[in-house]
């Protein structure tokens, strides 16, 4: 993924339903931090990474099996 | 009573003096006030104080004890709670000019149990703008201070409660922890702060910033109030579906002075290199050392995956601005400039890249749990340097400065089990050569918050870090608002 403009991050973030824009220095700094871990996040590597499904914790118990 | 003075006693003290009569509730409620009005304009360990009202239900307390009525666990004993948990009546600010006068009309889950069970709500303890505005100036009695060096950090998010402890300023706390934001202030300030299993305690009512790390949990003067506080708060809540339904243990039962058979397991990443400061190192092996004396088996354990999943965290950020979108959108410069930089950015990552991120966050948890095997706990430093001066967050500006950000977010030490929804908690092990508290975290797999506390408890019963106290020396400050 190239890094993302300045312009191309306005964008998304009235798409993300920020319909006021940005300031200008939140709007840098953003960008800058977007980039990174884009970056950060495409560059990791791991054999096995395909085989985890992306749940963010381990269901309970009690829940996973239906019960309450 | 001798010894030491009232206020600086363990709340399992207090209660067990309260019950026996030897101590009124008002008597202890009026010292720890006494406490905050001579100490909490520096401080800034609250940001609301609820004085009527809290002397007000210690005399009720007291009534009740003289009519021989049942009481519970906490009779008597008064709390702070970080500002993040909704208290009826009284207001709830998030440390956000954007609730400034935002008051619930009921309690959260925590704050109600912890009230059936006796206890008596002090106050309202300050925090970071949301929980994650670190770095920037606090909205509320900016700055908090840590209560062994007032130019020194505090740490956050759950500041005041840290402070407040501390500095005697309430018999226990409640805070919450999403990276780390109960154990990093618990240990600056030298206190205990645990962090449970996700699904241990509920999150009802509390203000939430990443639904799937978000933890509330004890931050105490003692193990023993870290278990006693623990197990009134635990438990299954039909208002939070994702609680668990397991039995609450007496968390307390398991403490014993010996722990052979014990195995304990220190991670060498998080433990070993230059990232962590020799003096914490020292003072981290040493309580290691006295664990073997204690009759624990120790070795090292290997967690490789830690030194990457930095990047992988941004999946708080991603749960933080569905929270916060709308009031973004409405109240944009009300949110201070961290709070709206680093939630948008972490809101605006294509879903390809926040997919990946829960893949690398699912491929650790795996890892982490596998490091288990063979052992009971899990130990490293809490905070990998010693605790510096207050300091703000400078702007990033360019993309180096954004790239030299990123890699310094590793895993670092409080990450791992917020990542992997496992509990930790942490407990003063020695001091630095600047007289700030040094901590060492407990790690358990998931619902063994009695393996943790019972290791924790003999080490603490062996020493007498937990029994020292900062020498307060007040001073002038911003006035915090006070509810009376």
């Amino acid at each position: 993924m190239a890094d993302l403009t300045q312009q191309e991050v306005l964008v998304l973030a009235r798409a993300a339903g920020l319909q006021g824009g940005l300031d200008a220095d939140d709007l840098t700094e953003i960008t800058h931090t977007l980039n990174a871990a884009a970056r950060a996040l495409e560059a990791f590597s791991h054999p096995d990474l395909a085989a985890y499904e992306p749940v963010p914790f381990t269901a309970l118990d009690e829940v996973a099996d239906g019960g309450r | 009573m001798g010894g030491e003075p009232l206020i600086e006693r363990s709340a399992t003290e207090l209660a067990a003096l309260i019950k026996a009569r030897q101590l009124s509730a008002v008597e202890l409620t009026q010292a720890y006030l006494d406490r905050i009005d001579r100490f909490n304009g520096y401080l800034s360990a609250y940001i609301t104080v609820c004085r009527d009202e809290a002397l007000a239900a210690a005399a009720e307390a007291d009534a009740r004890l003289a009519r021989g009525e049942e009481t519970g666990p906490l009779h008597g004993l008064p709390f702070g709670v970080k500002d993040q948990f909704d208290t009826q009546g009284v207001r709830t600010t998030v440390g956000s000019r954007v609730y400034a006068d935002r008051v619930p009309g009921r309690d959260s889950t925590v704050v109600a149990r912890i009230k059936a069970a006796g206890g008596i709500l002090i106050g309202k303890h300050n925090m970071t703008e949301f929980a994650c505005g670190m770095g920037d100036p606090y909205v509320y009695g900016d700055p908090p201070r840590n209560a062994w060096d007032h130019d020194r950090d505090p740490f956050s998010s759950s500041t005041g409660s840290g402070i407040a402890v501390a500095a005697s300023m309430c018999a226990l706390a409640v805070g919450e922890d999403t990276g780390g934001s109960i154990r990093a202030p618990a240990s600056a300030n030298g206190i205990v702060g645990l962090r449970p299993t996700w699904g241990r305690v509920s999150r009802h009512g509390m203000f939430p910033l990443s639904w799937s790390m978000d933890a509330a949990g004890p931050m105490t003067r003692s193990v023993a109030d870290a278990a006693l506080l623990l197990g009134v708060i635990a438990g299954s809540d039909a208002a939070d579906p994702q609680t668990s339904k397991r039995p609450v243990p007496d968390y307390g039962a398991g403490f014993r002075a010996d722990l052979s058979g014990r195995r304990i397991g220190v991670i060498a990443e998080l433990t070993d290199g230059d990232a962590v400061h020799e003096e914490v190192r020292t003072a981290v092996l040493r309580a290691v050392q006295r664990l073997v004396e204690l009759g624990a088996s120790v070795d090292t354990v290997s967690v490789p995956l830690l030194n990457e999943i930095g990047p992988a965290t941004v999946v708080w950020g991603s749960d933080a601005f569905y929270v916060h979108r709308d009031g973004l959108r409405d109240h944009y410069f009300d949110y201070g400039p961290t709070v709206r930089r680093r939630v948008i950015a972490a809101g605006l990552l294509p879903v390809h890249l926040h997919q990946k991120a829960m893949r690398i966050r699912a491929l650790f948890r795996d890892q982490w749990v596998r490091a288990f095997d063979g052992f009971d706990v899990l130990i490293s430093p809490t905070l990998s340097k010693p605790v510096g001066p207050i300091s703000y967050a400078e702007p990033i500006r360019t993309a180096a400065a954004a790239a030299a950000r990123m890699a310094g977010t590793g895993g670092g030490t409080t990450i791992p089990a917020a990542f992997a929804g496992t509990p930790a908690m942490t407990l003063p092990c020695g001091f630095d050569s600047h007289n700030l508290p040094v901590g060492l975290q407990i790690m358990g797999r998931r619902f063994q918050e009695d393996q943790i506390l019972s290791v924790g408890w003999a080490y603490e019963n062996s020493t007498d870090w937990h029994r020292r106290r900062p020498q307060l020396t007040g001073g002038a400050g911003p006035a915090v608002a006070d509810r009376r």
